[in-house]
């Protein structure tokens, strides 16, 4: 009987159409990969071999794509639609602005797949993601561009039973500038499993904002990967919305190689029914003069659980690094629960650093305080969940994100 | 308007309330005194709906109904309106809109049309005049970084905007000095009409100069052991409690 990976790469086989992220003895090393258990540490609080087990040979379905709930009001800018994995040129809409490419991932040349973030995490995620890729977006901002609008890529999935892997490069040159924003989405009630990669490189002096929401329906699996690679005088900031999808795993990687480099994560998510959410973060700062700061707040309810692993590492020679990290969560029911791990690492001895996790329920003397000014109890809670969130929400510099999270944070609640 | 007969109530086992009778009419100023620790706040609690209290006897009816029977915000709808002593920051949340929402989940309840922008802002600009709140203040986060005397004033200006017909005012003077002591008893003084009580809760006289009411009652050991005019203020603040105690010793 073929084991759990090896069903998985057979799956994955099928679905490739990109191919050239992978070195080509890897499918001996993704063979070799176990599935993870609850002893591995990284996956202590998340049971991702219930999800591998399942069957995902569903078929993906192209057409009857029906994204328009997903789009932003009034947007200008760049729209990008990835069906099932694959760049959808009729749903989109993007202009080739001078200095910006934006093409299917299937489009990209070798030299332009051979990305330094490779360097940073392997594992059986990525490398199924490199076996499987079915395709994905190709971004590149040409050396001192300020790209003018921006770029909202929108991944949808359809397909009871399907599993997607999409890959998205994004290449900052030097002093390039990019906001991209992107909504994973799939057709409410289908039961999909996505494992998304995205590898981001930012070179010096170069910015990018990555706006990640994430609103897949009730039966949505996804493990996003986001490998984030940055040069000297870079900024690179991450919001990572969490409202959908019943399974959700988030590994973040940014490795701050290059001095004077801000890196900024922030994170809201959001639970009720019986979701799970796991954001594992990690800033790894090698050179000196860095500032990171990482925000994550959470509101669980029902029976859902959350998992927050941050770790923020400076290596030995990165002196004068100020890094900063809070987790911070709201458990609205008995049956919820958080597992909290802020990490610091730390081999430099002229730092900066704090971190701290809080866990508490909200505040009732707000809530009675509410009510009795004739807010009724339900509003009251939304009206202080709101509150709870808002300061990540302040974070999204973005109005259409911004605009558009605020209401599906009160929708997400008014049910 | 509000009559509470027999009013018990406990926290955590221990009896606070051991009885109370108290009958207010509208168009009346009443104020409960009393020592520390004699059950004034626990009056008002229970009044406002506070559920760490139990309620384990008596009734409270206010215009013909139960109000005991009713959660918090159906009593605001209802038109009961609770003063806190210790107004609570609310960080995220603007002054403004948490006052809108309150007024529209009113509104809803009475079968009516959510107050317009203009109507909103109107009134806004009327009441926070009357107790001299920066309409900086308005917009910020609901008490947040407001000292004493703001949050207080603010208390007022939300008992303004939400127009009840029977005020309880939870030691309102507390924390306050002689200027903002005049401006949050001059808006409640405005705001009195014969259509509405006040009920006003404190330790000392000296609140009462400025709103002047018609009954004074002295709450001890949970029970109302004396109610007169307003002379009966003076008096308490002439010769202290003790004379209370020592009266309740001798009985």
């Amino acid at each position: 009987m073929a084991s759990v990976i090896e069903n998985l790469v057979n799956i994955a086989d099928k679905a490739r159409r990109v191919s050239g992220l992978i070195p080509s003895d890897s499918l001996e090393r993704l063979l070799a990969n176990n599935v993870p258990s609850r002893f591995d540490e990284e996956w202590k609080y998340t049971n991702v071999g219930k999800v591998l087990k399942q069957d995902w040979t569903g078929q993906a379905v192209y057409d009857e794509a029906n994204i328009e709930r997903f789009l932003f009001n009034d947007f200008d800018g760049h729209l990008v639609v990835l069906v099932n994995g694959t760049l959808d040129l009729s749903l989109s809409s993007f202009s080739q602005e001078d200095g910006l490419t934006i093409k299917p991932l299937v489009e990209a040349s070798q030299e332009e797949l051979a990305l330094k973030t490779v360097e940073i995490q392997q594992g059986l995620f990525i490398d199924l993601n490199g076996h499987g890729c079915s395709g994905g977006v190709f971004l590149h901002v040409d050396k001192g561009v300020k790209v003018s609008k921006p770029v909202h890529i929108i991944n949808f999935l359809n397909g009871e039973g399907s599993m997607t892997q999409s890959r998205n490069i994004f290449v900052i040159e030097s002093f390039g500038q990019c906001d991209v924003i992107e909504t994973f989405c799939n057709e409410s009630g289908d039961r999909t499993f996505r494992n998304s990669v995205a590898d981001f490189v930012v070179k010096d002096g170069g910015q990018l904002q990555y706006d990640k929401v994430q609103q897949d329906g009730i039966a949505g699996h996804h493990v996003a990967t986001e490998r984030v690679h940055q040069s000297r005088d870079s900024r690179f900031g991450i919001n990572s919305i969490t409202l959908g999808g019943k399974f959700v795993r988030n590994n973040l990687e940014i490795v701050v190689e290059g001095e004077n480099c801000h890196s900024e994560l922030n994170g809201v998510y959001l639970l009720k029914g019986k979701q799970h959410v796991d954001n594992h973060t990690k800033v790894d700062h090698r050179k000196a003069h860095c500032t990171s700061s990482e925000l994550y707040k959470g509101i669980i309810d029902d029976q859902s659980t959350g998992v927050f692993n941050g770790k923020v590492l400076v290596r030995e020679n990165a002196q004068k690094i100020e890094a900063y990290q809070h987790n911070s969560n709201v458990l609205l029911s008995d049956f919820a629960a958080i597992n909290a791990k802020p990490e610091l690492e730390i081999y430099a001895d002229d730092v900066k650093c704090s971190h701290g996790s809080t866990t508490g329920q909200l505040d009732e003397e707000a809530l009675f305080y509410l009510r009795s000014r004739g807010i009724s109890e339900s509003l009251a809670k939304q009206i202080l969940v709101r509150a709870f969130v808002s300061e990540v929400i302040e974070e999204i510099k973005n109005l259409y994100v911004k605009d558009k999270v605020a209401e599906l944070i009160d929708k997400h609640f008014s049910v | 308007m509000l009559e509470i007969k027999e009013l018990r109530a406990e926290i955590a086992g221990k009896e606070i309330l051991k009885g109370i009778n108290l009958s207010v009419g509208a168009g009346e100023v009443h104020a409960v005194m009393g020592p520390n620790g004699s059950g004034k706040s626990t009056l008002s609690a229970v009044l406002a709906g506070r559920d760490d209290y139990e309620v384990t006897g008596g009734e409270v009816v206010y215009q013909g109904k139960d109000l005991l029977d009713m959660d918090p915000e159906e009593r605001a709808w209802e038109g009961v309106f609770l003063a806190f002593q210790y107004p609570v920051e609310i960080p995220g949340v603007s002054n403004l809109n948490f006052l809108k929402a309150a007024i529209n989940c009113k509104r809803e309840h009475l079968g009516q049309e959510p107050i317009s922008a203009k109507e909103f802002l109107g009134m806004v600009k009327e009441k926070s005049k009357l107790v001299e709140l920066d309409s900086k203040l308005a917009n910020r986060a609901v008490n947040e970084g407001f000292s004493g005397g703001e949050k207080k004033r603010n208390e007022i200006f939300q008992m303004a905007m939400l127009e009840p017909s029977l005020s309880l005012l939870d030691e309102t003077d507390s924390g306050l000095d002689i200027d903002a002591l005049r401006i949050v008893a001059n808006g409640v003084n405005t705001l009195k009409s014969s259509n509405t009580a006040t009920v006003v809760v404190t330790h000392y006289q000296r609140l009462l100069d400025y709103i002047v009411p018609d009954y004074v009652h002295v709450l001890f050991d949970g029970r109302i052991v004396k109610t007169g005019g307003k002379e009966l203020a003076l008096e308490l603040e002439e010769k202290g409690y003790d004379w209370i105690k020592n009266e309740q010793v001798e009985v």
